[in-house]
């Protein structure tokens, strides 16, 4: 009947280039190993971009796409996004906030989200499958970006 | 770390004419729940709640809104998502609240879950009654 997640993880850069390539939705094939074979931005203004994703094929050789929304907010470090198409979910929403720390900047994803009836899997399955791809694609964040941060991009 | 509340109404009344009133302002002011600095782009909503910025993003093909506050200094965030669907007798209102409140705001999660679970529910129950009318 709903399900939550709440996943962080410690950057060691600063917080404009964690900024910078976290919301940069074209890098995020890059950044989300090995889940999204493809990031298409389809309107974009000042605070807010709508994309379409699509993953990579799973097993059974089925790739889903769909449309999703972030609207940023720069001044507080805090972006919270939608799925605009919302698929087998009722609902699926986003908040993620990106917090200076003296060890670097903190990435925080929760994510809140209600499966369907007759979706092909239960909300406790995708809070697991959620759960898990968020603490894997935080660490993907943390490889990527530091590596970019030793590189000297600093944004 | 995390407040969560999910409230359901059952009005008499059809889908399309629950929708209508769901997502007309006109009338949530009749029903006693004014919004000021009402500004609406499309499909898109914004108005003030008390100090807070609202915005309310409409999917007339689902029935669905989701709503959330911006910059709000009491919430980490909080995010409202309403249903409507049609059920025996007349449509389902439903309102799913997910939300953290600030450290240092008035109340924690456990108090805000009581409070919005009491103004969701009046919430619905006034569109409601609206609708059935």
């Amino acid at each position: 009947m709903s399900a939550h997640t709440d996943n962080e993880i410690v950057i060691a850069a600063p917080l404009a280039l964690v900024w910078d390539v976290a919301n940069d939705v074209q890098r995020w094939p890059e950044l989300f190993a090995g889940e999204y074979a493809a990031a298409e931005v389809l309107e974009r203004d000042e605070d807010r971009v709508r994309f379409r994703l699509t993953t990579v094929p799973g097993p059974d050789g089925r790739a889903y796409s769909w449309v999703s929304e972030r609207c940023l907010d720069r001044g507080r470090g805090t972006v919270e996004a939608r799925r605009v198409e919302p698929g087998p979910f009722r609902y699926v929403h986003l908040f993620q906030s990106f917090t200076a720390t003296p060890a670097g900047t903190r990435l925080r994803w929760v994510q809140d989200f209600e499966a369907r009836p007759g979706a092909p899997f239960t909300d406790e399955a995708m809070r697991r499958r959620i759960d898990a791809g968020a603490r894997a694609n935080l660490r993907r964040h943390r490889d990527v970006i530091e590596a970019l941060a030793a590189s000297g991009v600093s944004r | 770390m995390a407040g969560h509340v999910d409230v359901r109404v059952v009005a008499r009344a059809p889908l399309d004419q629950v929708w209508a009133v769901a997502t007309d302002p006109a009338a949530w002011a009749r029903a006693g729940h004014p919004v000021a600095d009402l500004e609406r782009r499309g499909d898109r909503l914004r108005f003030r709640v008390g100090g807070d910025l609202v915005e309310r993003v409409e999917d007339a093909r689902h029935r669905t809104v989701a709503s959330r506050r911006l910059g709000s200094d009491q919430f980490v965030y909080c995010h409202l998502w309403f249903g409507h669907q049609a059920v025996a007798g007349g449509t389902e209102l439903r309102c799913v609240a997910d939300f953290e409140m600030a450290p240092g705001a008035v109340a924690g999660d456990a108090e805000m879950e009581a409070v919005l679970a009491r103004t969701l529910r009046g919430n619905l129950e006034a569109t409601a009654r609206l609708a059935e009318r």
